[in-house]
């Protein structure tokens, strides 16, 4: 809105600043922050009181050192601090806004459905079930593949390479490696599932999600920004994609809005992310990336989600058919946390480390290419 | 009056259709002019038997039958789901085009779209229909317990049967017209009238025995079995209903009966084939009913209820099947108001081939004792006469009408009998398993043990991943040393899944049985390729090794026996081979496996240097887990007087690496709120440790008392304990004292001496306090 406003107003030669991407970006990054200050405390207390949280019904085995009774759902401080912002900073005018505000509400709501139902029966196991969540990300996956394959509305039109929409790209190589067609719709749809499914497995201790969520914004903020670019571009030798310098001030929105969760969520946390926060940072990670055609680089990235996930996925595949376990415990941070038994903080914080790590590493394929 | 529909769900098998059928029968008396449907599945029970019982209202065309599409199974299987979802969408057009006044359901995944239509429609208020579900068994089945909140009314079979308070009405098992009346007549009937008419003689002792219209293997086989036991008596005689064989069913029991029959002929008296007879198919059940003086049937709700119509004693043979133990919750509810006698059918868990069977020598012999108790049989038939009401189906149709406002009061209901909770039938075995760990083994009854232990033969004979692993837990949680063979064949076998073997090991260290046997059988599981598995066989070696060998301060407890002596000796001869086997353990790359054997060399090994050089190998273990079991692995060594505690506190303290990254969080305001919750609680507690401490009973007294205490409580910790003891002053100390001599049964000398020790003991006390 204020890039509407700075661009409407002529008098002020100094609102020209807002006009520029970088200003934006940083404006976004500080506000959406701030926001998730101010907004934290209110909204929190608002979570407790309407039950979203976990009480023992038996007080006899009432545990001082159990985090039961944390209010949960947090993703909403997520989602209203990176709604106010991108309103407040954003480019209105540019689709590719819209769609990720679009996968936000979908897999929001998906998440909030979930946790709803665990908080109604007061069970983790009685969320909303699998199918039922599929569902909308596979219809969500078939919408970017079909945008992707017939290139409607020009979302995926590239001045510099043809046929950039169904391209498939991986890191260390300049050219598209091939031409997927309507295999896009397929590929939108395993993106779209396994990815936020992939985050969503990932959230379970305090800080695990937020953090590495935070390096792959960066990445992927970075990446828009360069292809968004026409000069920087032309010189790393990226596709130049018109408008997509827009996805960097939303990926550094939500880079504010990870910061400012983590202000609360940090360890021993005040509120959980649930599965609506967890869900909607995965899915507006898948759609971005899509939206790139960066998706290699949010698996380098997002490492940590795809192993936790991966790691799952087969014990749980173990589990069912051969009945013994692979591993000792899955996701991965739970066999650190309840077989190792080490202290989650350290868990956390090493969890960090090597998601930094791998930013580094993603970071990496801008140039060695 | 406008003419009122009545809409009929359920089935799948007969169980479900019959007491609809009966319903619709007395409702028909009530309104005589109703419209009836049926709505089932496509290919089951209720195809052929609806036409039959509603002969009369299809000549009418008053009555419609109608199919839906539905299956058992998961909701999570997109298949059953999409099936469901179709057979919904048919429920709502059919229920939208009909309009049915009343919907009764019994239950099944045949009545699930119709329920769940009819809960929807109603909530947004497209239909008004009233929902009435009767439930024929003692336990509520799945899809019953999901209807009952869109129901208006449950009506159930069984006393105790657990439903919502304000909807559950105690009718009974709805019975035909035609049964009721047939009942009647045999009650009116003489014996003996109906025993010359079948050609027993008077005195004769007569078993009535079948197992259903399609028989059922167990009794046939278990009758044959008996039948030396039961044809000694030459008095008893057999009517045995094999059953027939259907199109399709892949057990034929006439023939079962005749092939086992020849085989044992020549154990059988003379006379056998004049006093034992088998029949497929009995047309003439009643006279037979009225004749017998003893039934042997199943536990179907059924069958259970023809029993108690017509009054007689039964012994009940329930089908063993896991999906909720119908039949034996059915049975056990008879069984503990004293009308029948169950014998369990149970399956070898060692023998894959094996099938259910009983005990035929049990069997045999607790049905000759009731033959010759005819006082037993008689009190036992009178109970179960009380549990049949002849008018159940009357009621039903009477809480219709109350439901359709024709009735403006309700029909008066029987009482219902209240029984106990019961603990072990019918429950998961994970909820028995945790119920056992926390209240102990030795809390069950002998009567729970029976059941417990035909849950575990048949959980352990399945062939899935999960239930024979759990079988494995259960035994040991509850201390059934009479399974340990099942146990020690599981550890073992490779064919098993690897759950169920490390659950063998969870089962024998929970045990407590430890011999040569079992550690042989530890030794062997020690090399199993799934590490999970050697792991809690390690594990199991050293608490029970820790638990026989150590002697700690809860040693004195320990019952010592001949064997267990024996027994130890045994393991003391073994000795150098289990610590060459658990050496090659030691550098395992598993932390778990590798803390395990090191707890079990440091109970064995009485060489402390080597001990030693063990352990310091893993003084810097990044595993701070290993550490820890280091540390106690010293606790034990010098419980065993291979070392000073000095030496081990320079150990500790010089060589040991005592940082690690394990730390438990506290929340301080959450224990704050604790301290709250559980005020109560604790200063019972200290009272009560209190009074043991201050009391004038010998050390050796104090000692047990305090022993059962802590194992009993587990809601304080040591320190919060002692803080709780250290806050009594010591004139706290001489007043209890006082009193507990006071009222102790010391003579009047004794005590005046007592007190006087006591005050020089307080005045000192006092002295020195002030001197400090």
């Amino acid at each position: 809105m204020l890039n509407f406003l700075a661009h409407t107003i002529t008098g002020f030669p100094a609102l020209h600043v807002l006009t520029y991407t970088t200003t934006r970006a940083i404006f976004g990054f500080i506000t959406a922050f701030l926001l998730s200050l101010i907004l934290g405390r209110p909204i929190i207390k608002r979570l407790f009181l309407s039950g979203f949280r976990d009480y023992p019904r038996d007080f006899a085995n009432f545990s001082s050192g159990s985090k039961r009774g944390t209010p949960t759902m947090g993703g909403v401080l997520i989602a209203i601090t990176a709604l106010l912002s991108i309103f407040l900073w954003a480019d209105l005018s540019e689709m590719r806004v819209w769609i990720v505000m679009l996968s936000m509400l979908i897999f929001g709501t998906l998440g909030y459905l979930d946790d709803y139902a665990k908080a109604k029966h007061k069970d983790a196991d009685q969320g909303a079930s699998r199918i039922f969540k599929m569902i909308p990300q596979i219809l969500f996956g078939l919408f970017l593949g079909t945008l992707a394959w017939k290139n409607y509305g020009n979302i995926f039109f590239s001045t510099t390479l043809t046929g950039f929409g169904d391209s498939i790209f991986i890191p260390f190589i300049k050219e598209p490696l091939f031409h997927g067609s309507f295999f896009m719709l397929l590929f939108g749809v395993v993106w779209s599932g396994g990815i936020s499914n992939a985050v969503n497995y990932t959230d379970g201790l305090d800080g695990l999600l937020s953090v590495p969520a935070f390096f792959c914004f960066l990445v992927l903020g970075v990446f828009a920004f360069v292809m968004g670019n026409s000069v920087i571009s032309e010189y790393l030798i990226y596709p130049f994609l018109s408008g997509a310098e827009e996805l960097a001030v939303l990926c550094s929105i939500f880079m504010g809005c990870c910061l400012g969760f983590l202000w609360f969520n940090s360890f021993p946390a005040e509120v959980f992310m649930g599965d609506c926060g967890s869900l909607m940072i995965g899915g507006v990670l898948m759609t971005i990336s899509f939206l790139l055609h960066q998706e290699a680089i949010l698996i380098i990235a997002g490492g940590i989600f795809i192993f936790q996930f991966m790691s799952s996925i087969i014990q749980e595949l173990f589990l069912k058919y051969r009945g013994r376990r692979l591993f000792r415990s899955a996701p991965f941070h739970e066999g650190l946390t309840k077989s190792y038994k080490m202290a989650e903080a350290k868990v956390v914080v090493r969890f960090w480390i090597v998601s930094s790590m791998l930013a580094a590493f993603a970071l990496l394929t801008l140039k060695l290419r | 009056m406008k003419r009122k529909k009545i809409l009929f769900t359920g089935g799948g098998t007969g169980g479900h259709v019959t007491p609809n059928l009966a319903i619709s029968q007395s409702i028909q008396k009530v309104y005589p002019e109703a419209m009836f449907y049926y709505v089932g599945k496509k290919g089951k029970a209720e195809e052929s038997m609806v036409p039959k019982g509603w002969k009369n209202l299809f000549s009418e065309s008053r009555a419609s039958l109608h199919f839906v599409s539905t299956t058992s199974g998961s909701i999570k299987n997109p298949k059953v789901l999409l099936t469901l979802f179709l057979g919904f969408l048919q429920a709502v057009i059919l229920l939208m085009r009909h309009r049915p006044h009343v919907i009764i359901a019994s239950g099944g995944y045949v009545s699930a779209p119709i329920l769940f239509a009819a809960g929807l429609l109603r909530k947004i208020r497209f239909i008004s229909s009233k929902i009435m579900l009767h439930e024929a068994n003692a336990e509520v089945g799945k899809m019953i317990q999901m209807a009952i909140r869109f129901a208006d009314i449950v009506a159930y079979s069984f006393p105790g049967t657990k439903i919502d308070k304000t909807k559950k009405r105690f009718v009974g098992y709805p019975v035909r017209e035609s049964i009721v009346q047939k009942s009647l007549e045999i009650k009116g009937q003489s014996k003996d009238a109906a025993r010359e008419k079948l050609g027993i003689p008077a005195n004769a002792k007569f078993i009535l025995a079948f197992g259903g219209s399609q028989g059922a293997r167990t009794i046939n086989r278990g009758i044959i079995e008996a039948l030396p036991i039961l044809l000694a008596d030459p008095d008893v005689h057999i009517m045995h209903g094999t059953g027939k064989k259907l199109v399709g069913a892949a057990y034929d029991g006439y023939q079962d009966v005749q092939q086992r029959l020849a085989q044992k002929k020549e154990s059988l008296p003379s006379d056998f084939d004049k006093r034992y007879t088998y029949k497929d198919f009995m047309d003439n059940i009643g006279d037979y009913y009225a004749a017998a003086d003893l039934v042997v049937c199943r536990g179907g709700a059924g069958s259970l209820v023809e029993v108690c119509a017509n009054g007689i004693a039964a012994v009940c043979i329930p089908k063993a099947d896991l999906a909720g133990d119908h039949q034996a919750v059915n049975a056990r509810v008879l069984e503990r108001l004293g009308a029948i006698n169950i014998i369990f059918e149970s399956k070898d868990p060692l023998d894959p081939a094996s099938v259910e069977n009983i005990n035929a020598t049990d069997f045999g012999n607790l049905v000759l004792s009731l033959l010759n108790d005819p006082e037993k049989r008689a009190e036992m038939g009178t109970i179960a006469s009380k549990q049949y009401d002849p008018t159940t189906a009357q009621k039903c149709a009477q809480l219709v009408q109350y439901l359709l406002g024709d009735l403006l009061q309700e029909p008066e209901l029987r009482e219902e009998t209240s029984l106990p909770e019961e603990a072990i039938l019918g429950k998961g075995l994970l909820s028995i398993i945790s119920m056992l760990h926390k209240k102990g083994a030795d809390s069950l009854t002998p009567e729970q043990r029976r059941l417990a232990l035909y849950k575990i033969d048949i959980a352990a004979s399945q062939k899935s991943f999960v239930l024979p692993a759990r079988a494995c837990r259960m035994i040991g949680a509850g201390k059934f040393t009479e399974r340990i063979d099942i146990v020690l064949n599981f550890a073992l076998n490779k064919q098993k899944s690897p759950f169920t073997r490390r659950d063998a090991f969870v089962g024998l260290r929970h045990l407590g049985v430890i011999n040569t046997e079992v550690v042989q059988t530890i030794l062997e599981g020690c090399s199993d390729p799934y590490f999970e598995t050697v792991n809690e066989a390690l594990y199991a070696l050293f608490s029970l090794l820790k638990e026989n060998l150590v002697l700690d301060r809860f040693s004195h407890d320990r019952s010592i026996t001949d064997e267990s002596v024996s027994n130890i000796k045994a393991i003391d001869s073994m000795k150098s081979n289990i610590i060459a086997r658990v050496k090659k353990l030691c550098s395992s790359s598993e932390f778990d496996i590798r803390m395990n054997a090191l707890g079990v060399l440091s109970i064995l090994m009485d060489d402390f240097p080597s001990i030693n050089e063990l352990l310091k190998q893993n003084f810097f273990h990044p595993n701070w887990q290993v550490r820890k079991k280091i540390v106690e692995c010293y606790d034990i060594l010098y419980q065993r007087n291979l070392v000073t505690l000095k030496e081990i506190q320079d150990i500790l303290k010089n060589d040991f690496l005592q940082t690690s990254n394990g730390f438990d969080m506290d929340f301080l305001l959450k224990s704050e709120i604790k301290t709250i919750f559980q005020k109560e609680s604790n200063r019972k507690f200290t009272d009560e440790l209190r009074s043991i401490i201050f009391s004038s009973q010998t050390k050796k007294d104090k000692e047990t008392r305090l022993i059962t205490m802590e194992k009993t409580n587990s809601l304080l910790t040591t320190k919060e304990i002692v803080d709780q003891l250290l806050s009594y002053t010591p004139a706290d100390f001489f007043t209890h004292r006082q009193e507990s001599i006071q009222s102790s049964s010391m003579t009047e000398e004794e005590k005046e001496q007592e007190l006087s020790r006591l005050l020089k003991y307080q005045t000192s006390h006092l002295e020195i306090s002030k001197s400090k």
